[in-house]
């Protein structure tokens, strides 16, 4: 059989037996499946498939975290609900599909669940024939395994029996984020414990407003206005320069980010009562005031990057990540990185 | 605007800043009550028909309608009583609201209070609070305080201007050495340029001791038509100038990051109504939430060319001997900023001196001031010209 499944890439971080960290304290399974998949996509017009149970955040937060729809098995994860899910998925699509799975919060919180800690896994399947000659490499799968194992057995399977670029980091490796913070199981439980109880009070943004405002936090949506040509970003639904409604034309600023313009090291008690499970864990963060573009401007914590470091002209990348909890959920958003950090490196 | 009459203040009330026990009643009803005693020829019962209440709400402490509050504690439960809130410009928005309000001749005695009790909540309140005013999607949930906002602001200015660090630990010194002769002044403590650069940092570059306390604490001025003025006192003090103006929420958003469109226009809104220019200005209440913002506004407000606040303020222009004395008062730094009292509170600094009452922190022969108040990060301000009458 020809190998029809190319460019079979995982990507994922947990904690490891011995509990070293491996994810930074704003990474999630949520951030670490956007970080896979992008991965994945720079390939044409993939379909997108999630595979075992997901928190909510996955539904509308992929779509726009990817710009792409993402359809999603919820079979119960192991063996026999990777092997459903890989049916299913054969029968609605016949392209070039991307799998993945991932583990998490869910089962970090469940006494039961199997999961120490966050990750993604993912890989892309050329066509139906393939996706369908997945199925046996699954037959080693407990049946209680998670949705994360279960990708990473199909992985862990393609690499020893076709010599595809297969990785998956359950078991090799990466260094600890630069970042401070822990990823110590314990504490994991605790931050998610602390997070799930957070509410807001008075001002704050309502979950409406945050999926809305998504579109420029996350992928650095901007309207162009064909009236007066002014840029507006973040978007408004008007045009910054002439106040148009109906001459705008959605694009992405480029998210390879941009220069520092400013800086400041938030130190402890500096923080916004949002950020203290943050500081708690994590101790202090840098903020940077980036130009994205000539005029166009966006305010961005740093991760990966130890504080103190970046400058003012240093030109800095973004990466989505976590940024604080509220209303006992977790909220996203892109943040800077400095191109030397040594933050998640996927594939070696 | 011939129709129009120009405003004078007629008595100003004062209580301590600081950490107090007293609550908001207390203290709307101490400031109304030092206002109503510092008018020379008395304040006839029922004169007050207008009044003007400034307040963020600090804390949560009745949401809405606190106007009634006020109204009750200065006995003119009756008078329509409007309440302000442009975050840390309430005070000057209310002042210029109520000057306004005399102009056109619709109050013939308006009474302006500005209050904020921030100390009698617990720390997370406290904190949770004093970032309410910034952009909420893209400063605070960021991470950043005002405190943050303005660190950002003073790590560009760093990065544009030498010496700056050195001018803005100046800053401190200067206005807590004003503050020192300030009998309502929170901090009444000179500390040394060594003692800002070794405190702990709470929005690097900025440490403690470059950011403006929390403070309790209310101020309260009475307000009347320069042809009425006479039946107060024989030393009103003029307004003669106000100005207002606002901006983009947030600093990204900005064309200029680095500097205050709001105050300028302010600035040139009042200048533009005032018989005098910047020269003639005899000494300035600038709004030093942090020591970055007393560099910024000297700048944005026509004093310096950008960079320049750093040499008036290392060569001690900017003290109270100096060409253009800053905050004598002590300033927000060290009078203390208990939010909405703040533009009221520069308002009854420049009464004082003006009508030379200001003792031994007297600006010797101070005859016009300018205040200066500003909203959260520069998103509303305001700026007020003031002459001995």
């Amino acid at each position: 059989m020809t190998p029809s499944i190319r460019a079979v890439r995982v990507w994922g971080r947990l904690v490891d037996p011995q509990g070293r960290p491996l994810t930074a304290p704003d990474e999630d399974e949520f951030t670490l499946a956007v970080a896979a998949l992008e991965r994945l996509e720079n390939r044409s017009e993939p379909t997108l498939h999630g595979v075992g149970r997901f928190p909510e955040v996955f539904r509308w937060g992929l779509p726009s975290a990817l710009g792409r729809p993402v359809t999603f098995c919820e079979h119960p994860p192991g063996r026999a609900g990777w092997k459903a899910a890989l049916a299913e998925i054969a029968e609605a699509t016949s392209g070039l599909s991307i799998l993945f799975g991932v583990d998490g919060p869910g089962d970090l919180l469940d006494p039961q669940g199997r999961g120490s800690g966050y990750g993604a896994a993912a890989f892309a399947v050329e066509s139906r024939e393939a996706l369908e000659s997945l199925g046996p490499l699954l037959d080693s799968l407990p049946d209680d395994a998670t949705s994360i194992e279960g990708a990473g057995a199909i992985v862990d399977a393609l690499r020893r029996t076709r010599g595809d670029q297969a990785r998956l980091d359950l078991g090799g490796w990466d260094p600890p984020p630069a970042s401070p913070g822990t990823a110590d199981p314990e504490r994991n439980r605790e931050l998610e414990l602390l997070a799930r109880r957070s509410v807001s009070e008075g001002a704050y943004v309502p979950g409406a407003r945050y999926r809305e405002g998504a579109a420029s936090r996350w992928r650095l949506a901007a309207d162009r206005c064909s009236r007066c040509s002014t840029v507006t970003f973040p978007v408004r639904g008007w045009c910054r320069g002439c106040g148009a409604t109906d001459r705008l034309t959605r694009f992405e600023l480029p998210r390879s980010g941009g220069r520092v313009e400013a800086v400041t090291t938030i130190g402890k008690g500096g923080q916004p009562t949002e950020f203290d499970p943050l500081v708690e864990f994590g101790g202090a963060y840098d903020v940077v005031l980036v130009e994205l573009a000539p005029g166009l401007r966006a305010t961005l914590m740093m991760t990966d990057t130890p504080t103190g470091v970046v400058r003012v002209g240093d030109r800095v990348g973004t990466t989505l990540r976590r940024i604080y909890p509220m209303d006992g959920e977790w909220r996203y958003g892109l943040k800077a990185v400095l191109p030397s950090s040594p933050g998640p490196s996927p594939d070696a | 605007m011939t129709d129009r009459v120009p405003a004078t203040i007629v008595g100003a009330g004062h209580t301590r800043f600081g950490g107090l026990t007293e609550g908001p009643r207390a203290l709307l009803r101490s400031a109304v009550d030092h206002a109503r005693e510092s008018v020379d020829r008395g304040l006839p019962e029922g004169a007050i028909d207008a009044v003007f209440l400034a307040t963020l709400g600090f804390g949560g402490w009745q949401i809405g309608n606190a106007s009634a509050v006020l109204a009750e504690a200065a006995g003119a439960v009756g008078a329509p009583v409007t309440r302000v809130e442009n975050a840390c410009a309430s005070g000057g928005y209310a002042l210029r609201a109520a000057t306004d309000a005399v102009e056109s001749g619709r109050s013939q005695l308006a009474l302006v209070v500005g209050l904020e009790k921030m100390t009698d909540v617990p720390n997370a309140r406290r904190r949770y609070w004093l970032g309410v005013s910034g952009d909420t999607e893209w400063e605070r949930l960021n991470g950043l305080t005002f405190a943050g906002v303005y660190g950002l602001l003073a790590s560009r200015y760093m990065a544009d201007h030498r010496e700056a660090r050195e001018a803005l630990a100046e800053v401190a010194v200067k206005n807590h050495r004003h503050g020192l002769s300030n009998p309502n002044a929170q901090f009444r403590k000179a500390i040394t340029r060594e003692a800002v650069l070794a405190a702990p940092k709470v929005a690097d570059p900025l440490g403690l001791l470059d950011c403006c306390p929390v403070s309790d604490g209310a101020a309260a001025l009475l307000i009347a038509p320069a042809d009425a003025a006479h039946r107060y006192t024989d030393t009103p003090v003029a307004i003669v100038g106000t100005g207002a103006g606002s901006d983009f929420l947030a600093v990204q958003d900005r064309p200029d990051p680095t500097h205050f469109a709001a105050t300028r226009r302010a600035a040139d809104a009042a200048f533009r109504r005032a018989p005098f220019d910047r020269r003639s200005i005899s000494f300035l209440e600038v709004h030093d939430c942090f020591t970055i913002a007393e560099l910024l506004a000297l700048e944005d407000l026509g004093f310096a060319e950008p960079g320049g606040a750093i040499r008036l303020t290392l060569d001690g222009s900017t003290a109270r001997s100096g060409r253009w004395p800053v905050n004598v008062d002590g300033g927000l730094k060290a009078k203390g900023h208990p939010i909405g009292a703040t533009g009221v509170s520069q308002a009854y600094e420049a009464f004082v001196q003006l009508r030379a009452e200001a003792g031994e922190r007297q600006v010797p022969g101070a005859e016009r001031a300018l205040l200066h108040n500003v909203g959260g990060s520069g998103a509303s301000a305001t700026v007020t010209l003031l002459a001995r009458g």
